[in-house]
């Protein structure tokens, strides 16, 4: 085998395995204030989302809707602004249930291409915030390795066929 | 002072130094047993790891590759694999001969050999050119890459370690309840992966219904340092970083690490918390209070110990499993504690609501059991995976 197939065999490989793709996340930094739920920031990355079969009885809820507004799933989450504090002093425990008028706190949801927003229900299931994530779609990195490793690819296959000629 | 009592003097002297001596090596004798029972439990914790993985790999398409950090314990040199189905070449490890030959239903072998359990691992296979493949314990941890072969695992060294990867303390396979640790303020990764360990095996997987249901979940750490964190009178850190980090590891729980040093110097006692699916542990704190912030993350347990804290709050023991109004319990344990009329801080959260357990870990400390009633809520929740 000739170096310029190796080399073609090599990049062939190099951008299939581009296509193979671990699970993908999308990691929503939001903010919590006066019952009301904001969108801080968010990233599209590699990962694997909660499973979520556990989830509480009486809690928030968040429904991942897309672009026909059907909704993609739904699952409860614990009131991000209650957080159980404790210590222990000789054993004992002491703290109790802190209820914060305002907090940051972070969700990951499975990724999906035609994801439009994430409506926020509270306890009461009344809907109190939606977000819109629709924008960003792959993290820039993978996406300019993606097309680089594209281009790189398309050079070679013109530097071989002008090299046949 | 005659000479007789100076002669009764000397000899309590020599006496008190012998038993001084005596307790001193029992002490020492003690600790190190301790340690290496804990080096047995990550390696096996550590085989099976392997195994469940050589399984899952094996069973994807032929060609799937992954590579994966397992952690090992510190006083490991190498890990070894030898395939028997092909040519060994002592040459590369010489003194593994030996142990090979003697233990000949074997195949993974820990460095140093006089040391370690040797172990048996099923549907592997590896390259001719390495085998044995020895891979170096780098901090704690071996990184290697598995690729199916249709009925068998291919394993080789894996690639350069990767910052912020996902190390395996213990992997039961696919579909299980993951749990992964983050660390704060540690600045030898050495002393955070003993904390890792210890929590893991000393702690978890010591109280039930986890110890029972120890095969329905995965644990791993991450070992990045860059979590930020501050400390108050309680632990806050940067949710969207943690999630971020855990992420790569399909986190269903979180459990930050904050290292004594950082928190030892403050006058006030900083608070361990549970907020969702994300539990800080201040580890100056007695261990198991890991275990108590777990039954509010996974149980959703209230607690129940009586702060006057919850009295100047409209907090509702209705909503929570193990506290209620009434005696709700009677399909568990048909017991009831707490409340009206033997209030006085015996109640649950509240002094007028009852529990179903006379005490537990999410009353105290003392105890390390959950008890009966909150044994069942949480394996109620454990019961959704398999």
């Amino acid at each position: 085998m000739n170096i310029a197939k190796k080399m073609v065999y090599f990049w062939v490989f190099l951008i299939l395995s581009s296509f193979v793709c671990a699970d993908m996340v999308y990691i929503l930094n939001l903010h919590y204030e006066g019952g009301s739920i904001t969108l801080i920031d968010k990233k599209v990355d590699y990962g694997i989302s909660p499973d979520r079969l556990i989830q509480p009885e009486f809690g928030f809820r968040a429904e991942l809707v897309d672009f026909n507004d059907d909704k993609l799933e739904s699952f409860r989450f614990a009131a991000p602004n209650e957080m159980f504090v404790d210590y222990s002093s000789e054993g004992e425990l002491h703290g109790g249930i802190i209820i914060l008028d305002k907090t940051d706190f972070a969700l990951v949801v499975p990724y999906y291409e035609e994801l439009k927003e994430i409506k926020f229900y509270n306890k009461e299931n009344m809907i109190i915030s939606s977000v819109i994530v629709e924008d960003e779609k792959l993290a820039p990195s993978s996406a300019y390795g993606y097309l680089a490793g594209v281009l790189v690819l398309v050079g070679i296959i013109v530097w071989m066929w002008k090299r046949k000629k | 002072m005659d000479k007789a009592q100076i002669q009764g003097q000397q000899f309590v002297y020599i006496l008190i130094g012998i038993v001084s001596v005596i307790i001193l090596a029992i002490g020492v004798q003690q600790f190190v047993k301790m340690d290496d029972t804990g080096e047995d439990v990550q390696l096996i914790n550590f085989a099976t790891s392997l195994n469940n993985e050589i399984k899952t790999i094996k069973d994807k398409p032929f060609g799937s590759e992954d590579s994966s950090s397992f952690s090992v314990p510190s006083k490991s040199d190498f890990i070894c694999f030898v395939d028997r189905s092909k040519e060994i070449n002592f040459l590369v490890k010489n003194e593994l001969k030996g142990k090979v030959d003697t233990y000949s239903d074997k195949n993974l072998f820990i460095a140093p050999f006089d040391k370690f359990n040797n172990f048996n691992l099923e549907g592997f296979e590896l390259d001719e050119k390495n085998n044995p493949l020895c891979v170096k314990n780098v901090n704690g941890k071996v990184r290697l890459t598995f690729e199916s072969k249709g009925d068998k695992s291919l394993i080789s060294a894996g690639s350069e370690e990767v910052e912020s990867e996902c190390v395996t303390v213990l992997n039961n396979g696919e579909d299980k309840i993951d749990v992964v640790f983050l660390g704060y303020g540690y600045n030898d990764p050495n002393v955070y992966k003993r904390y890792v360990d210890s929590y893991t095996n000393d702690v978890l997987f010591s109280v039930e219904p986890f110890s029972y249901n120890k095969d329905k979940i995965n644990v791993f750490r991450v070992d990045d340092r860059g979590l930020d964190c501050t400390i108050g009178d309680y632990i806050t850190c940067n949710e969207f970083q943690a999630k971020q980090l855990a992420s790569k590891c399909g986190a269903d729980y979180i459990i930050v690490l904050v290292d004594r040093n950082k928190v030892v110097d403050f006058l006030s006692p900083v608070r361990s918390s549970a907020r969702g699916n994300v539990v800080k542990v201040n580890t100056a704190d007695d261990s198991f209070v890991l275990m108590h912030e777990l039954g509010h993350a996974i149980g959703f347990l209230a607690d129940e110990y009586v702060d006057d804290y919850y009295k100047n709050m409209k907090f509702n023991p209705n909503i929570y499993p193990n506290c209620g109004s009434n005696c709700k319990w009677a399909s568990i344990t048909g017991e009831c504690f707490g409340g009206p009329p033997d209030n006085d801080k015996n109640g649950c959260s509240i002094d007028t609501a009852r529990r179903g357990t006379e005490t537990s870990l999410m009353k105290e400390l003392n105890v390390e059991s959950f008890g009966p009633v909150n044994e069942y809520y949480l394996q109620r929740e454990l019961d959704e995976y398999s």
